[in-house]
Order: C-alpha cells, then structure tokens, then sequence
C-alpha cells in the first residue's frame, strides 16, 4: 500500500549507451549479462513515527556531487556523473558504470523539520533522515467524561490550518 | 490505520530477514593502459570487512556482502529497491600481470583494482624503416 507514497519519475533509465560495445575482458568471461539493477540510484525509504530515512545508491562519487532539495513535502534528489572521464591512453574492455546523472523524487508522509535534516554518504549510499516537524506529529486530545459524551478517535488530528498535502493513500485501504 | 501499518512492518521484517541474501553481479568497468590493467566494481553497502579478493590461477573472485537499512529496526520498509545481496564477479585475468603487485582500494563503495603489467609484456616501439 505506501508504495504508491513515492513518486518515481526516473529520468536515470537511460542506461550507459556505450556499455554495450565493451563486453570482455581479453581473453575473459566476464559480460553485460545478469548486471544487477537496471536504475542507476535505488532507492530505499524507512518509515518510522518521528522521521524517514531516505537511502540513495550510488557508489562511486563524492559528497559535493549529491544536491538534495526539499520543497514541502517534496524531496528531490540528483548527482552527478560516474567521475572523470578517462584520458586517451586508456582502452576500455568494459564499461558498464552508468556515466549519466539521476534524479529522484520522494513524496514526504508528513511535514519534516527542515533544519534538522542529516545527510551522510558511506560505503556508496546517501542516507538522509527526516525528522517529523513537531506541528505534524498527532496530538491526543483528552476526552472529559462527565459531560455530553464524546466519541471518536483523536489520534490523527493535528494542529495544521492549511489543507493537508498528503496524498490519498493515507486515509484510504484500511483492512 | 495505525494498527494496519504495524502489522505490515512485521511482515516485512520477517519476510525479509528469513530470506537468504541475493546472489547479484556488481557493474563493473574495466580498462587497460600501458602500464596496467584496472578494474572498478560497484559495491555500494559493502565494507572493508566484509570484502574477499582471491586470485586462484587465473580467475580474480570478488565477494562482498553489502547490507543497506541495515539498522532500520522499528522503521517500515516503505518502499526498497536495494536489500541486502551478495556481490559476487569473477574475471579472467591476463597471464602478463604481476601477481604478487595487485593493488585494491575501496572507497565510496567503489572497488577499484590495479594489475600491474609485467615488464616485458608493455608495449615496445619498433622503428619502421621506410624505403
């Protein structure tokens, strides 16, 4: 069901159009065949109560060549090439690290606290938490007894004036 | 809604954590130039540790256990197109290389490999004479 939380408006299905005209190694086995993702940047999101953590997959490059931005409840996320590109002495026998740059989308659950966000990237993964901006967290509202009875659920109100941005999926599909 | 959600991330877990890690083969670019052969393999997740680089007569094995979300406990698995898995990728490597010279370094989950050439396989100038 929160699958459908995420947009995935891939621009990154592009594979490396020169990947093809390399395939072995001299004398070697080694081909194109059975090359494990077909996106350039997989992606991995968590959800817990007070924050997401978003996890990108791109080995290879550096910090500086990530750039995040978040817009409401909107996360983007872009990089850079596979690095520099080789001089002309080198003969390539294989090229199949995707030299394109990526982009991808995630559409927040909830409002986040901007300036709280952490980033860090290791072993070839962004990893970017999110913490929940406090105004969105639920808030339980105490139900007096006594007086003309009150029903319901109070988990999910909040304190937001604005109309909230969260798609369908949120309150719809429960078993 | 609450509850709903709960019960799927257990499932997840479970389902997840029970299931033996998928065997996948890391990209990979390879090149060559006068002085040596280079390899560089994706291994995103995989660290130092959990790295093995054999060369067994010809063949170069590398294994890497790569884990993402790996301490995601208490967090749904909302949306994953990259779990635990095992990299795994032989090559065949030249017999002019210098075996006891291989060099690897890991960084930003890029292995990259250097096979020195031996001496007398780089390429010699020959002069062409033009009568």
């Amino acid at each position: 069901m929160p699958w459908s939380l995420f947009d995935r408006i891939e621009s990154e299905l592009l594979r490396d159009p020169f990947a093809e005209l390399f395939s072995g190694f001299p004398g070697g086995r080694s081909r194109r065949s059975g090359t494990p993702h077909s996106v350039i940047a997989p992606l991995n999101v968590r959800l817990g109560d007070d924050d997401v953590i978003v996890e990108v997959v791109r080995p290879g490059l550096r910090p500086e060549d990530f750039e995040i931005a978040l817009e409401e409840n909107k996360l983007r996320i872009s990089g850079g090439d596979g690095g520099p590109e080789p001089s002309e002495d080198v003969r390539y026998h294989l090229r199949e690290r995707p030299r394109a740059r990526f982009e991808r989308y995630v559409s927040l659950p909830y409002r986040v606290d901007a300036d709280r966000v952490e980033a860090t990237y290791e072993l070839g993964v962004l990893r970017i938490r999110l913490p929940r901006a406090e105004s969105d967290k639920p808030r339980t509202i105490p139900i007096r007894t006594g007086t003309p009875a009150i029903e319901g659920r109070a988990e999910r109100v909040t304190e937001r004036t604005d109309a909230p941005t969260a798609s369908p999926e949120e309150t719809s599909t429960e078993d | 809604m609450e509850t709903t959600l709960n019960a799927s991330r257990r499932n997840d877990e479970r389902a997840a954590d029970s299931a033996p890690p998928r065997r996948v083969q890391p990209r990979a670019d390879v090149w060559e130039t006068e002085a040596a052969f280079f390899i560089a393999l994706e291994l995103p997740g995989v660290a130092q540790p959990d790295l093995t680089i054999e060369l067994e007569k010809e063949v170069l094995t590398v294994e890497g256990i790569s884990h993402t979300g790996r301490d995601a406990e208490g967090y749904e698995r909302a949306h994953e197109e990259h779990a635990s898995v095992v990299y795994r990728r032989s090559f065949k490597v030249p017999a002019e290389i210098r075996r006891d010279a291989i060099e690897a370094d890991l960084s930003n989950g890029l292995l990259t490999l250097t096979l020195p050439k031996s001496d007398d396989s780089k390429p010699r100038t020959i002069p062409v004479r033009v009568s």
